[in-house]
């Protein structure tokens, strides 16, 4: 080759080829550690996301790529004032070649080119352990923390959305509660209240153990006084019906003993722990009056047994089948175990309040033969409604202590509880 | 550079004139062809050398090979302690002269092309300095007449290596108007023997001249236009920048470091071996080579360094291992094939 014009182009060429090298290299060394440092980073996010499912993965991926590609570039952008020459790689070919700044010169203009050799060795090459050993270092670091078998941890368990199904249903029955207008607006407050302090709890506590129970017992009790509720609804409407019915004939008794009756179940609807409102309770009692003088209404009567048969619907898990006086044997006058033919309307058979609650049609009895005389030692044989039966003649301070009322008679059941509406309540809230 | 560059034929026959050159001392002086070359690099770039070697190692022998092999007017000065400085540059002399007395200036044995001040470190330092402040101005001024030397003017100063009694060190500032400080070895074993066999007591060898003077001060003119890189010249820089306390490890036992005189004749000692190699441009290799010359009399170690037994040479090597010839270093992920 004797072209002075194709040999100058040959080395540039080669200049060209070094520098690129050179270039990559020193770019290579700049950019290297962040490499190093991001796949390290990485792996250790990578990791730590798979061990927890590994949904975060590919957006890691992907900005792990974009954080490869973003530091490449500043490093780029920042280092390449830095970059070699064409001068420079001429010089390290000058170096290589033994030419003695021959190059060098011919590229300033003083000589000529030198012959180039029929092969250029390459005037750089890259070092394993610097240029390598880094980038297989990260590739490998990266690999293990993508194929590394690693053990899932389970996922904790959703979060509940919904609190238990109680609490809808005591929503539920004090909206009921809410719509008949009939119980005061701060029982319902209250009750609203405690099932929100329910509903505050932290989601992961809705479904524990103590709260279900709370929840159940809030239910219960609410379901227990609209319970009380509808049944003293229910003797109010029937003894409302029952005097308004009732001829001017009919034994004087009898007609006390209804009187007696809508007494007591207004007294329970005034103390009830859903009290009444005070309109409502006016509104009975003007009815009850008007019953006595035989001046109430089908209709009015009629709204008041609508009245409960919502209430009865509304109860918290849906109307329930109310059993009532189950284990008694029942008895005329309402009195246990005096039956007779004078009995009449009197207590039902196995009911041990004054009158039967049977009154509407769609209402199941559910009730027992079973002989409550030969029942288990303690178990409940009935609930009633009434004043303590107090002896307060002939009781000897110090000597009757632990006397009993009744002694009993043959196959009776001693009371165990024999407690107020209002004392129950007491009692349940205090346990509450 | 202002002036042309040198030609690749100027350059072509500038180097077989010194190739001449040294193979003609190379028939007296045997085996010294290092020495030969570093002397005729030194003298084609205009700089005087100081030789510092025992008695007998041939630098006197060098001299008058040379003066002969380039038909030069040689003159030897012996210093010693009781040389005045008159006795070097000469002195004015009353003479009569068509029956008037005036003072006439009689030119001393400074006033030569090629100059031997021998054992130069024997003369007091006021007669030291009588020949220095003439290398370095190339006149001599008496009684406010300044006469002016001969070109070319070389001066080949020999001393005995200062442990040596009786002798005067010559001052830095003095040494660093010496291009060059050789080192004269003693001749390995086979030279020795030829020496024994081809060479007589008091026999003056034959030399065989090559160039004249004029020629001589040709190839002075051609080395200074030899083209300086521009990586050369910062590689030089960065040498002699280094020399200095603080600018690289290599110089922490330096106490003075190199001038910028030392920087200028590094350049002209890497053209002229670029010259004498028979290339147009000076290269990294030509200054590694002239650096050890140029420099090794131009550091001035600090006294602990030399308590230690540490030399300027061993400075200078490591300055070569430090300061890389590029500027810019190979990125750490390559390495050069």
């Amino acid at each position: 080759m004797n072209d002075p014009m194709e040999e100058e182009k040959v080395w540039h060429r080669a200049a060209s080829r070094v520098r690129l090298r050179l270039n990559l290299g020193l770019w290579l060394e700049k950019t290297l550690p962040l490499w190093t440092a991001a796949s390290l980073l990485f792996s250790i996010l990578a990791l730590w996301d798979r061990e927890r499912g590994g949904e975060r993965l590919e957006v890691l991926a992907a900005l792990f790529a974009g954080l490869i590609a973003l530091s490449g570039l500043a490093q780029l952008l920042r280092f390449r004032a830095s970059f070699f020459t064409p001068e420079d790689a001429l010089d390290l070919l000058d170096a290589r070649l033994g030419l003695r700044n021959r190059l060098r010169s011919a590229h300033s203009g003083v000589g000529d080119w030198p012959e180039p050799p029929a092969v250029l060795p390459k005037a750089v090459r890259f070092r394993r352990d610097r240029a390598f050993a880094p980038l297989a270092l990260s590739v490998a670091v990266v690999a293990l923390a993508v194929y590394l078998p690693v053990r899932v941890e389970k996922s904790p368990a959703p979060l509940p959305v919904a609190g238990p199904a109680s609490w809808q249903e005591i929503e539920r029955a004090l909206d009921t509660l809410r719509e008949e207008s009939v119980v005061k607006e701060e029982a319902i407050v209250e009750m609203e209240e405690r099932l929100r302090e329910l509903r505050t709890k932290p989601r992961e506590e809705w479904f524990d153990h103590g709260t279900l129970e709370a929840s159940d017992s809030l239910k219960e009790e609410l379901a227990s006084e609209m319970r009380e509720l509808t049944r003293a609804l229910g003797d109010v409407a029937a003894s409302l019906e029952e005097l308004k019915d009732m001829d001017a004939g009919a034994p004087a008794e009898a007609r006390r003993l209804r009187e007696r009756r809508l007494g007591a179940a207004l007294e329970v609807l005034d103390l009830s722990g859903l009290p009444f409102e005070r309109e409502a309770t006016r509104e009975l009692q003007t009815l009850a009056r008007n019953s006595k003088l035989r001046r109430a209404t089908k209709e009015e009567i009629e709204r008041w047994k609508q009245m409960r048969e919502r209430l009865y619907h509304g109860l918290p898990g849906g109307a329930e089948e109310v059993v009532v006086g189950l284990r008694s044997r029942g008895g005329g006058e309402g009195r246990n175990g005096r039956g007779g033919v004078d009995r009449g309307p009197g207590t039902a058979p196995l009911d041990l309040s004054a009158e039967p609650l049977e009154m509407l049609s769609d209402r199941i009895e559910a009730l027992e033969g079973e002989d409550s005389s030969s029942g288990p030692f303690g178990a409940a044989v009935g609930v009633s409604i009434g004043e303590h039966e107090v002896r307060t003649e002939g009781v000897r301070f110090g000597e009757d202590g632990g006397a009993v009322d009744s002694m009993g008679e043959g196959g009776d059941r001693v009371w165990t509880q024999s407690l107020l509406p209002r004392e129950r309540r007491v009692l349940q809230r205090y346990f509450q | 550079m202002a002036e042309k560059i040198a030609t690749e034929s100027e350059v072509r026959a500038a180097s077989e004139k010194l190739g001449r050159l040294r193979r003609s001392l190379s028939e007296v002086l045997f085996g010294r062809e290092a020495l030969i070359d570093q002397v005729l690099v030194g003298l084609v770039a205009g700089g005087h050398i100081l030789l510092e070697g025992l008695p007998g190692l041939g630098k006197t022998e060098l001299v008058k090979a040379l003066a002969r092999a380039i038909r030069l007017e040689a003159k030897r000065i012996q210093f010693t302690p009781d040389l005045l400085p008159g006795d070097i540059t000469g002195n004015p002399m009353l003479q009569e002269a068509d029956g008037r007395k005036q003072f006439v200036f009689q030119p001393g044995p400074i006033f030569g092309n090629l100059v031997l001040a021998d054992e130069v470190n024997r003369a007091s330092p006021k007669t030291q300095s009588a020949l220095l402040e003439a290398m370095q101005e190339g006149s001599v001024t008496v009684m406010g007449e300044a006469h002016p030397l001969p070109r070319p003017f070389f001066v080949l100063a020999t001393q005995n290596p200062i442990e040596l009694e009786g002798t005067y060190p010559l001052p830095e500032a003095q040494l660093d108007r010496f291009l060059f400080k050789l080192e004269v070895k003693r001749s390995p074993l086979a030279v020795l023997e030829r020496i024994v066999r081809e060479r007589d007591l008091g026999a003056e060898p034959a030399v065989t001249p090559v160039l004249d003077s004029a020629e001589l001060l040709a190839l002075m003119e051609v080395s200074r236009r030899v083209y300086l890189p521009d990586v050369v010249a910062s590689y030089i820089a960065r040498l002699v920048d280094a020399t200095h306390a603080g600018s690289s490890r290599s110089a922490a036992d330096v106490k003075f470091g190199a001038s910028p005189r030392a920087a200028i004749a590094m350049a002209a000692a890497s053209r002229s071996l670029a010259l004498l190699e028979g290339r147009i441009n000076a290269s990294f290799e030509d200054v590694q080579a002239a650096a050890k010359p140029v420099l090794r009399h131009r550091l001035i170690l600090d006294y602990g360094a030399r308590l230690e037994g540490g030399s300027t040479d061993q400075v200078v090597d490591s300055l070569l291992a430090e300061v890389p010839p590029r500027e810019k270093p190979v990125p750490a992920t390559l390495q050069e094939a």
